[in-house]
This record gives structure tokens, sequence and C-alpha cells, in this order.
């Protein structure tokens, strides 16, 4: 079965990317990204949904419910901005849950 | 802690059978619990990698997109990058790994991600695209690892979570109630014993008397 890849953010974040097949999903506020999450969630066709890291935190609650399937994969990536940090501390908060410290923080 | 049921023979076999299932499940989650650390520790290094390998990349992506899109009207952005001529398509399967499924990505796409005029766009915009272009498969990839890592982290804690209720509630307290149970079952037959050599005694002395009262007449 073929699967989408979606990819949410800023308008001008994620423009780029609908020229390499993509599908862009612009947010401009917090209502309309969690509707568009509720949307990808009832739909189950996406593979991956990469969101750009200034959303992950607003859209934690919508995020949240998708945890745990096997599909679709969600990846945060850095916005225009650049990065926030909050991809690697998702892989140590990962680390914490398997191992129950943080091995890979001093390395 | 001393479990709530009646020392009888009857519990104390069934205890014994569901102390033996409960030591085989021990033995069987813990090389579970090992093998998914094992699987999961391969992965995560690499994951984290390439995590900052990509955020490194983004980050030029985007900043060269940017230029671009200073460079040029927003419509004409727009216009140039409606119809993208270029193809993406992901197949997924799913891989069992230690009884967690995680998905196997397969990424093919075709044509060029050139698909606007050269003439009404900046250059800026070709290399911004060139640069998302060649970071996209390592994107897809680190999809696949960090989503299954996250996947298998899941399964290691609910693991570990079983093995530890099993080693130090579940065990011990069916190996003291086994212990409790031996113990009583004893007693009662020790109790029983000394019952009847009591009886045997009374009998015994009763029938000497009998006889030599018999032997007065």
């Amino acid at each position: 079965m073929d699967y989408k890849i979606a990819i949410l953010g800023n308008h001008d974040a994620i423009l780029g990317f609908r020229a390499l097949g993509l599908e862009t999903h612009d947010i401009a506020t917090q209502e309309q990204g969690l509707e568009v999450l509720k949307k990808i969630r009832e739909a189950e066709d996406y593979g991956i949904i990469f969101i750009t890291e200034d959303w992950t935190p607003k859209l934690e609650k919508e995020l949240l419910k998708l945890e745990g399937r096997a599909l679709p994969a969600i990846i945060s990536i850095p916005s225009q901005e650049g990065t926030t940090g909050e991809g690697l501390k998702n892989i140590s908060k990962i680390v914490e849950q398997a191992v129950g410290s943080d091995i890979l923080s001093n390395e | 802690m001393i479990l709530n049921i009646n020392p009888t023979r009857q519990e104390l076999i069934k205890l014994k059978r569901k102390q033996k299932t409960a030591q085989r499940g021990h033995k069987l989650l813990k090389e579970k619990r090992d093998g998914l650390m094992k699987q999961f520790m391969a992965i995560i290094r690499e994951a984290k990698e390439l995590r900052t390998n990509i955020e490194e990349k983004l980050a030029k992506g985007f900043e060269s997109f940017v230029f671009a899109a200073a460079d040029m009207r927003p419509e004409v952005m727009e216009e140039a990058l409606s119809v993208p001529a270029k193809k993406t398509s992901l197949k997924s399967t799913t891989k069992n790994v230690m009884s967690v499924d995680v998905p196997q990505f397969e990424y093919k796409s075709e044509g060029d991600f050139l698909c606007y005029s050269l003439k009404s766009t900046s250059s800026e915009l070709d290399s911004a695209l060139k640069n998302f272009n060649d970071v996209l498969p390592d994107m897809i990839k680190l999809a696949q690892i960090e989503h299954s890592a996250k996947l298998l982290a899941a399964e290691v804690e609910k693991t570990r979570r079983r093995v530890n209720a099993l080693e130090y509630v579940l065990i011990p307290n069916n190996a003291e109630t086994i212990k409790y149970i031996t113990a009583k079952l004893n007693e009662q037959e020790r109790g029983t014993l000394i019952t009847l050599m009591k009886v045997k005694d009374m009998m015994e002395q009763q029938e000497a008397d009998e006889l030599a009262q018999s032997a007065e007449v």
C-alpha cells in the first residue's frame, strides 16, 4: 500500500517541500493544526508526518493520540529559525524511557 | 506476603503449578527484555547521529530557502511551487522485532523537482530545493529509525515492568504461600499421627484392663 508523507508547519517554512512531492499543510493557528492532525488520524493513510519544531509543543494534545501506533511516524524537524533542540530532547526522552536514565547524553 | 487461600492439598498443587508457569514466564520475559534492549541500543545511537546530521543540513536548506523567498514576490513563489513535477511515493511494510511491529519505509521518487520557470525565479531557490532534495531520503530514514526506537522503548518499558512484577511480587508471594501451606499440612499430619498413637495407647490400655479383670474372675 502506498502511504502519503505530510509536512506540517508555517507556510513559509514548508513551501519548499511541496516541490519535492510531499503533502504540505500550512498551519497558522493552534486550532488549525489540531484540525489537520485529526484529519490525518482519521484518514490512516499517512506514513510519515514531519512537523516543524516550533509547532510540536502546541499540538501535543493530538500527537499523544497518535503515539504508540505503528504508523504514522511523527518526526519533528527544525524550522526555518533553526533548531530548538526539541528533537534531540525527544531522543533523550526515548532513551530514558527504555533504559531508565539518559546514557547517551554525555557522549 | 502470604496469599489468602485455604491451606489444602488441592490448593497447594494448584499453586505449585502456577509457580512453575510464573517462573517460566519470568525467564522468557527476561530474555525478551534483553533482546529488545539490544535492538534498541543498536538503533538509538544511529538515530541520534542521523538527527544531528539532518538538523544541520535542514538548517542550511531553510536558510537558502528564506533568502530565495526574500528575493521573489510571494505570488511568484507560490505559482512556481504550486504544481510539483516530482512525485514521491512511500511504501511501508512492518517488520516484527520481538513482537513489536516496526515500520520499514521504502521511498521512491519520480521526476525532477525543477518544476518552474527558471526565468522568473531566483537561483537561490534552486539550491534551496536541491538541499531539501538531498536531505529527504535521510529524513525518511530518520523517520523509520526514530519511530522504531520510540515503539521499542515503549515495549521495553512494558516488558521491564512485567519482569519486575513477576520477580519481586508474584513469585516471592507464591513461594511464601507454598511454604506456609506445606508447613501447615505437615503440622496437621503430625497432629493426626499423635492423636492416632494416643488412641492406640488408650485402646491397648483398655484391652489390658479387660484381660486383667477376666483373669481375676
